[in-house]
């Protein structure tokens, strides 16, 4: 099960997680990518530290949108969140999510600047980059 | 988060389990409802604790059907394991896939052992607690 730094942009470092349950204090204010879907249950393990942004698996959205439910949830905790389709990016692997493509976002991450559509990596090298915020 | 029995179906423990990392000693040989989808990851988790069953929240199958991947591990660990529809249960809520999961998949081990395709959670643990035990009973 992987969990390490991948890349820093700015003052920022995106941290590769295939499981939430893996979060660490340690990663407040940083960038979290996830293998986990966005369920509610991810959102309780992603809230336990302040994270400048996370972004999940969206699990096929699925009943009730249960695979983004935690979106809202963190926006409630003051944290910028995102999920990528299930279809860009194999479940389970948090590298897969940093190569993903987004599929939905709360309003703190619209806010900052990421936008449906477009492949993660390159909206947080823009969005935490020099100049991006 | 969710983990705790929820019912005993001839002499196992059914456990809700909203995240199966939440896995530890006492569920060997249990059966495990889980929340979590049924990658890879799960299935590693799955295996460090192996129970009689376990079943996953297919994540709407994805990319290279990531969200069924565990199968291959549980099975070759001997593991039986399904799947419900992500459109019939919650990803992340262990007892919506209790209450209303619909197995959409299932390994080797549990096809072999009855359980079929449409059916509900609660007839598919019935089919599995009835079976035989295993070697990691």
């Amino acid at each position: 099960m992987f969990r390490g730094v991948v890349e820093t942009v700015g003052d920022t470092s995106v941290v590769v997680v295939d499981t939430i349950a893996h979060v660490r204090a340690e990663d407040a204010g940083q960038v979290v990518m996830t293998g986990s879907h966005g369920g509610l249950s991810s959102g309780e393990y992603a809230g336990r530290a302040h994270l400048a942004a996370v972004f999940f698996n969206d699990a096929g959205i699925g009943k009730e949108n249960a695979g983004v439910a935690a979106l809202d949830y963190l926006s409630g905790l003051g944290i910028a969140a995102g999920a990528v389709s299930h279809e860009s990016a194999e479940i389970g692997l948090g590298h897969e999510t940093w190569g993903g493509v987004i599929s939905a976002l709360n309003p703190l991450a619209e806010s900052a600047g990421f936008v449906r559509g477009e492949p993660v990596q390159g909206a947080v090298r823009r969005v935490f980059g020099k100049g991006g915020r | 988060m969710r983990n705790e029995v929820c019912a005993e179906i001839a002499g196992r423990r059914v456990v809700l389990m909203d995240s199966i990392s939440l896995i530890g000693e006492a569920d060997v040989g249990s059966i495990i409802i889980c929340g979590s989808h049924g990658g890879t990851i799960s299935g590693a988790f799955a295996a460090s604790q192996p129970p009689r069953f376990v079943i996953f929240n297919d994540a709407g199958g994805g990319k290279s059907g990531a969200g069924r991947a565990a199968f291959a591990l549980l099975d070759a660990k001997g593991i039986a394991c399904a799947t419900v529809s992500h459109e019939s249960a919650r990803i992340g809520d262990a007892e919506d896939v209790w209450l209303n999961g619909v197995i959409s998949a299932a390994g080797d081990a549990a096809k072999t052992a009855g359980v079929r395709i449409g059916a509900s959670v609660r007839a598919a643990v019935e089919t599995l607690a009835g079976e035989a035990p295993t070697k990691h009973d």
